[in-house]
């Protein structure tokens, strides 16, 4: 039975009936066709290799655990996508850094009397000619890298994965008071990363 | 830590000179009743984006960005790098999906069959 699940691809839906069955050329197909881009997500959460590849492992023993609750009305990927952001959460620590990046140096700059120090001049390209370009593409991957992952998930939560104040500070197990302040120092430690990109003229 | 750039040349230094008095004229009207000094509305801009500022902030709020070009140019900078962070990874999602280390295809398959139900 197996043997013969293992040469043919499946529909969802009969993948999901395999799975709910127990056929593990079925298990052995959603691994193989989902676990290369729930590993890049993990890996953008989690500097750790190991953390990241554990993530993917949790997310899916959480999968196969719950494979009779799914039901249906998304897309399995998507709903593998959902667990292992949650795995990868768990495996997320506030306080390690990798660069050893100090975001309060990153922090905008106020003069005595509060007035800003802005160092950018104001021409800010759009954002869709930013992106046509490589240097840009590869400066902001690396940037968001470069935040320490306890302000890196609550950017990812929230600006990427879409996730509004309240689930960000439930998923992350923090008050939405403290969740708030890592999102803004987070967005401005990103901003301030990526200054020299900006603007035109400059390289 | 703040760069001041181009300070070396006559129209760097004559930008800089400016920029020094706009702040010393905004130091003076953030005086005034309703005006808001920058650092009070970097403390606003995360409940102006998610549309949650009560009404009295949201004029301050308001008042302070028609005013003060620094907070123009920071916000539009701040929003802007949201704005490539979502894009640069969504388009990571559309990639192809890179390998997967068949240990970890092998060590997920060998879990499912001792029943490990994750962490
Ligand atoms: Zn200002």
């Amino acid at each position: 039975m197996s043997s013969v699940s293992n040469l043919k691809q499946h529909t969802e839906t009969e993948l999901l009936e395999g799975l709910r069955a127990g056929d593990e050329g079925c298990a052995r197909q959603l691994v193989e066709a989902h676990a290369g881009r729930m590993l890049a997500v993990a890996r953008r959460f989690l500097d750790d290799e190991d953390a990241a590849q554990d993530a993917v492992q949790d997310a899916f023993a959480s999968a196969f655990a719950a494979i009779d609750r799914f039901r249906g009305d998304s897309a399995l990927g998507t709903w593998l996508h959902s667990i292992l952001v949650n795995a990868a959460l768990k495996r997320v620590r506030a306080d390690r850094r990798r660069h050893e990046i100090s975001l309060d140096d990153l922090m905008p700059v106020f003069d005595g009397n509060g007035c800003r120090l802005e160092p950018l001049q104001g021409r800010i390209l759009p954002v869709d000619q930013l992106l046509e370009r490589q240097e840009v593409r590869d400066g902001v991957r690396k940037a968001i890298a470069c935040l320490p992952e306890g302000y890196r998930a609550v950017v990812l939560l929230r600006d990427i994965e879409g996730y509004n104040t309240d689930e960000a500070a439930a998923a992350l197990s923090i008050s939405v008071g403290a969740l708030k302040v890592r999102l803004h120092r987070g967005r401005a430690a990103l901003k301030r990363l990526l200054e020299p990109l900006l603007e035109e003229g400059m390289s | 830590m703040v760069r001041q750039r181009d300070s070396g040349t006559p129209a760097g230094q004559v930008v800089n000179i400016y920029r020094k008095l706009m702040r010393r004229v905004r130091w003076v009207l953030s005086r005034a009743p309703h005006m808001i000094r920058c650092s009070e509305f970097e403390d606003f801009i995360l409940d102006y984006l998610d549309d949650d500022l009560p009404s009295a902030e949201q004029r301050k709020f308001d008042f302070h960005l028609r005013l003060c070009p620094e907070c123009r140019i920071y916000l539009d900078a701040y929003q802007t790098s949201v704005a490539l962070g979502r894009a640069v990874c969504d388009e990571l999602d559309d990639a192809i999906p890179e390998s997967v280390p068949e240990d970890l295809v092998a060590a997920v398959l060998a879990a499912r069959e001792f029943g490990y139900e994750g962490g």
